[in-house]
């Protein structure tokens, strides 16, 4: 499957646009500022309805307008699809399958999974939990739609239980235990796919830092929790249970729930030793490339469609041995979009790959690319 | 954009604020009734006003009457050993289109939600337990909230609140809708559905 055509209308700086794609390799070249990255953004949103720079809806509709859209057109062995995601002030976006509106936004996960690479990648590495937790959501919400209902509702529960300990009033306790049950339930499911999960990217993750490096070091991704892991959900649950009401006087006192995976972390160990702390700036940066090839590994193996890849701005921060390593990878995987100020970023690969000319939201192509690929 | 008359920016106002009535659906009411007689306007207005001055929730069970006790709780056919407790009003509806429940029902106005404020004493929780205690020949108390995270929460601090009452405390069964497809179904409505199965 590859997505075949995208238009735009008021979605940052695009007025209006549409494009069409090349199956496997995509460059945008410009300079800064012009609009590249809006464009793996958008197809972002079509993968997992929503940015991966971590911004508001609103902030993607054009300045001064009330609404913008994202269509795109995915090209499948059985026909076409259409996706339409409708962006609106101050309401919920809607999303159109062949023009019929979804009554879930989550309906789309998984349909077109995708992995960006991008140089706020780091933060994986030097960032806060938050950040590795939902790293390792985003992938497990791609390939199982088994996790969604348990994410969904944890997050309900959680943000119900928070409220409810933020109000303060006297005797909350027959108020409070009602929230842990499902708390328990949900965070227990969270827990144990994240473990699992963790383990497969663990393996993935560690070939990948060989690939890169060529070295013998041994990188290790481990699920973090602040519980003892248990092999089933039941028992898990039941711990859970036990330490809500042990953290009871403490919650209480603070006005938060500090028991469960909302605060688990996604550990990354490079021989034995916490990346985050020890790691050198160059090999923190290898860390989250392995952490983001993982990905790519992990959903190409789970998803029944292989993963686009959005390369943001990467390339020129490689040297030209995993330049070639990564190009190599691509030409393995589903289709790929990449960003760059110029062609020299991307070596032999602008042979291969239609080319756009981005400019002040206006987009040209100027190279077509192999056809019949 | 041309401005409205005052009028029709007042009607427009009021519609919007109606649940599922954005500007256009809004738009499209007002410009109808507009176009209709006279007469329309003035027995939709003077119906709305009719009902909500008639209306009030029944002492018993809560649900919508104009009497003192609603229609359910005074007809003398109903099973009074068994209480389905739903959100609201419109559950009520829903259970009496089956036709087969016979019991008596209690609306509880909602779920407990902290998140918009809602805690117990907003809901009709202590007028169950009255009720419950007052009425001994009850047997049962089913729990029929949404399966929601809210709904599920509320009726665990409903079966709490029942702890020492002997008396059954029920919660509606989950699972496959009729008509339904297994194929299609989401993880948790399977496996609640594999959890409530029953030998045929």
């Amino acid at each position: 499957m590859h997505v075949s055509s995208l238009r735009l209308s008021h979605f940052r700086n695009y007025q209006s646009m549409e494009v069409g794609f090349h199956p496997q390799l995509n460059l945008f070249l410009g300079s800064n500022a012009q609009g590249k990255t809006n464009i793996l953004e958008a197809l972002y949103c079509l993968s997992t309805t929503r940015s991966f720079r971590a911004a508001a809806d609103e902030e993607m509709i054009q300045f001064n307008q009330e609404a913008g859209a994202i269509e795109g057109v995915l090209q499948q062995e059985e026909g076409q699809e259409q996706i339409q995601l409708e962006l609106r002030k101050e309401k919920n976006k809607v999303l159109l399958v062949n023009g019929k509106k979804q009554k879930k936004l989550s309906s789309l996960l998984g349909r077109l999974p995708a992995v960006v690479f991008s140089p706020d990648d780091l933060f994986l590495v030097k960032g806060g939990p938050a950040l590795r937790r939902r790293y390792l959501d985003v992938t497990i919400l791609q390939m199982d739609q088994g996790y969604l209902g348990h994410f969904q509702q944890y997050e309900r529960t959680l943000k119900q239980r928070n409220s409810l300990l933020r109000q303060k009033i006297p005797n909350v306790e027959a108020q409070l235990v009602i929230w842990d049950e499902p708390l328990a339930e949900h965070g227990a499911a969270l827990i144990i796919k994240r473990a699992e999960v963790a383990r497969r990217l663990s393996e993935f993750a560690g070939q990948a830092l060989k690939d890169l490096t060529g070295g013998a070091e041994n990188f290790e991704v481990r699920y973090e929790p602040q519980l003892p892991l248990e092999n089933n959900e039941g028992s898990l649950k039941e711990r859970m249970l036990q330490a809500l009401a042990q953290a009871r006087r403490e919650e209480l006192a603070r006005g938060v729930t500090v028991v469960g995976p909302h605060r688990d972390d996604l550990g990354l160990w490079v021989n034995g030793k916490p990346l985050r702390k020890f790691g050198s700036q160059g090999q923190q940066r290898t860390g989250a490339l392995a952490l983001k090839l993982a990905q790519l590994s992990l959903l190409t193996e789970g998803c029944h469609t292989a993963p686009l890849v959005l390369f943001d701005d990467v390339m020129a921060e490689l040297d030209e041995k995993r330049q070639a390593f990564f190009l190599n990878r691509l030409q393995q995987g589903g289709q790929a979009f990449l960003t760059g100020t110029s062609a020299n970023d991307f070596l032999a690969a602008s042979k291969n790959a239609r080319i756009f000319w981005v400019e002040a939201g206006q987009i040209k192509m100027t190279q077509e690319g192999p056809v019949g690929a | 954009m041309a401005e409205y008359p005052p009028s029709l920016e007042r009607l427009l106002h009021e519609l919007e604020k109606l649940p599922g009535i954005g500007p256009r659906t809004a738009q499209r009411l007002a410009f109808h009734l507009l176009k209709q007689p006279m007469e329309t306007s003035r027995a939709l207005s003077s119906a709305l006003v009719d009902a909500r001055a008639k209306l009030h929730p029944c002492q018993d069970c809560y649900n919508l009457t104009e009497e003192t006790l609603c229609r359910i709780c005074t007809m003398s056919t109903r099973d009074k050993t068994s209480i389905l407790v739903v959100e609201d009003p419109s559950d009520v509806v829903a259970f009496e289109r089956t036709h087969e429940y016979h019991g008596l029902f209690h609306v509880l106005g909602g779920t407990l939600s902290p998140l918009e404020g809602r805690g117990p004493q907003d809901l009709t929780l202590d007028a169950l337990v009255a009720r419950v205690k007052k009425n001994s020949n009850l047997k049962e108390i089913i729990v029929a909230t949404d399966p929601t995270v809210e709904g599920d929460s509320t009726a665990l601090y409903i079966q709490q609140l029942l702890k020492g009452v002997r008396i059954k405390v029920t919660r509606l069964a989950r699972g496959m809708p009729s008509g339904g497809d297994v194929e299609y179904a989401d993880e948790s409505t399977l496996l609640k559905a594999l959890e409530g199965r029953r030998e045929i």
